[in-house]
């Protein structure tokens, strides 16, 4: 078992997804039609297409942290993110985390997800608490 | 939305005090909710802890949406940021109540944003996480689903 990263610089092994709109009307409730599972709603909001719901890329950066620290670590985790570039169904969206620092029980990351052309989807902070060392899932 | 729903948005907004509670929802978090999120999200199923199976802290970041849906106007969806604190992993099958406070807002762009802290809860009494979102959104004081 890879240990977890635990040292200021270290970066997290990424995860990465190819964004369909079957994912983004599934992250929906069932037959909801809106601009995340439609492209007729979605451009008549003014979009070009069918918009991802941000909170879905939550989910990535949630994931990438349960498989590097741990299930022991998913409690106590703190996500702070911005949400930044809109997601089209075809797009490819990668989940990267990079350790800030690292206190006597948890780390500190950034993190973000990025599309295929390398802009920043959503960006932001985690803290996850160390626990169960050293219980990564990858 | 028409000049006049604008207008009257645009007052319940000025007239919303920072502070107001924003009334509870409540969902079951279904196998079938669950696995749909998981499906959706490309997730695997976090281990079995006491025969009870969980379900992804994934799941809890949407819950601020499902309460902002139920007394705003967030056709628009800018969602802005969010934070969420996991504080305990849901249980498959259990009933989560969400509850909220507005805590700020402000106009930006010609937007109104709302600055929302969430609690989720299950039905054992647990709380299951704190969350705080900020996004565009146009009250509506009558609530009800879009």
């Amino acid at each position: 078992m890879t240990p977890p990263s635990l040292e200021a610089g270290a970066e997290l092994d990424p995860i990465s997804r190819a964004v369909t709109l079957e994912d983004m009307a599934l992250f929906e409730p069932e037959g909801e039609r809106n601009i995340h599972t439609d492209d007729e709603v979605a451009r008549a909001a003014g979009l070009p297409a069918a918009i991802a719901a941000g909170v879905q890329f939550m989910s990535y950066i949630f994931d990438m942290l349960y498989r590097e620290y741990g299930f022991q670590s998913v409690r106590g985790t703190v996500l702070d993110v911005r949400i930044r570039e809109p997601v089209f169904a075809g797009d490819t969206v990668t989940a990267r985390g990079r350790v800030t620092e690292v206190q006597a029980d948890s780390v500190s990351l950034e993190v973000w997800c990025e599309n295929q052309r390398g802009g920043q989807v959503i960006a932001g902070t985690a803290q996850v608490p160390i626990r169960g060392y050293p219980g990564g899932v990858r | 939305m028409t000049e006049d729903e604008r207008q009257r948005a645009d007052q319940a907004f000025h007239e919303l005090p920072v502070g107001t509670e924003i009334g509870g929802i409540e969902y079951t978090l279904s196998e079938e909710r669950v696995e749909r999120h998981l499906r959706a999200t490309h997730q695997r199923s976090y281990p079995e802890s006491g025969g009870e199976r969980l379900a992804p802290v994934s799941i809890l970041a949407s819950d601020g949406i499902w309460l902002a849906e139920a007394h705003f106007d967030i056709s628009e969806s800018v969602h802005a940021g969010q934070r969420l604190e996991v504080v305990s992993v849901p249980i498959v099958g259990s009933r989560v109540r969400v509850s909220g406070k507005v805590v700020d807002k402000f106009e930006k762009g010609g937007r109104q944003f709302v600055v929302m802290d969430v609690l989720s809860e299950d039905d054992r009494g647990r709380v299951l996480a704190r969350g705080r979102m900020t996004g565009v959104a146009r009250y509506r004081p009558e609530g009800g689903a879009r």
